[in-house]
């Protein structure tokens, strides 16, 4: 065999290597910067907007994980005393994952995400709080070996990134 | 030798993956009430994708304008945005993309939708705007 078919036989086998995974949960539950203000609200939560991951594209955010993210940092940093996924709390908060932007191929993997949120008090059904948060993240080239973990971790970084602002954002209503 | 070349060539374009198209909604978002649109061009466009899309929706009974100001001049509706990539197989083709719907007064994103498609199952962009707009719609 020549050496272009043996080089080319090696990047085969370094392609099927690289399949894709979903964003991991634990990755994306994000820390506020600052103390936020502690409300001794429970909240339910609504994600929308997520894909599930196909081995063979890259990652993507599932609706599941970035609410169970969304769950334990608004509770973890006291935003809100209690989080569930059933209706039946004072605030309602809605996530529509409406951009996530990825380089095509890249070393570094910059990523930029939208996400649309809106925060309900159901006691009086008003709207408290809508906001578009875009966040930006970029997974350095050394960051994994393959590309389709840098993309993951990218996505996982920008995820993390857009719960802290929207955080640090709801905390300046500072809801009762 | 050319048969092994060709044999990279083909196998190359085959592990670039499946063909992927997706579309969302916001919640309570009713796209049927929107009859203006603005196409906002992406600064790094130079093939005119901006004016394929506006094309596309006037071809739907809507009215569309594009530009290259992130805002229009005169009110509408809604205001588009996109993210095209392209890539070379042979000669050059768009594979992804991304469509996203958004509130002219808010900003907020309506809907999103998102067509990759590799080498082996590229189409034009005019296909691809036709297919994730229709799948768009379609929610």
């Amino acid at each position: 065999m020549n050496a272009i078919f043996r080089a080319g036989m090696l990047i085969v086998v370094f392609a099927l290597g690289g399949c894709a995974s979903a964003a991991v949960t634990t990755a994306m539950v994000a820390v506020p910067s600052t103390p936020v203000h502690k409300s001794a609200s429970g909240v339910s939560i609504a994600v929308s907007g997520g894909r599930p991951t196909s081995m063979f594209y890259t990652s993507q955010i599932s609706n599941e994980g970035f609410g169970d993210a969304l769950a334990k940092s608004v509770v973890d940093a006291g935003l809100f005393s209690h989080a569930s996924v059933t209706e039946g709390e004072h605030y309602r908060l809605t996530a529509y994952i409406g951009n996530v932007q990825r380089p095509f191929f890249a070393a570094s993997v910059p990523i930029v995400m939208e996400v649309g949120y809106t925060l309900t008090d159901m006691q009086t059904n008003q709207n408290v709080w809508t906001k578009n948060v875009v966040s930006n993240y970029t997974a350095p080239w050394n960051a994994a070996f393959l590309g389709v973990e840098r993309w993951r971790l990218g996505i996982e970084g920008a995820a993390q990134a857009n719960i802290r602002q929207m955080m640090e954002s709801v905390s300046e209503l500072k809801l009762p | 030798m050319l048969g092994r070349l060709w044999l990279l060539v083909l196998a190359s374009g085959l592990l670039t993956g499946c063909t992927s198209l997706a579309a969302s909604k916001a919640p309570g978002a009713d796209l049927s009430r929107l009859q203006t649109f603005y196409v906002a061009k992406l600064p790094a466009d130079e093939r005119g994708i901006e004016k394929i899309i506006a094309t596309y929706l006037n071809s739907k009974g809507l009215r569309a304008t594009s530009g290259p100001e992130p805002t229009p001049a005169e009110p509408v509706d809604a205001i588009v945005t996109y993210q095209d990539r392209w890539t070379w197989h042979i000669t050059m083709f768009m594979t992804r993309l991304n469509v996203q719907i958004r509130d002219a007064k808010t900003g907020m994103i309506l809907a999103n939708g998102e067509s990759y498609r590799p080498s082996l199952l590229r189409k034009s962009p005019k296909g691809l705007v036709d297919q994730v707009f229709t799948e768009m719609f379609e929610q």
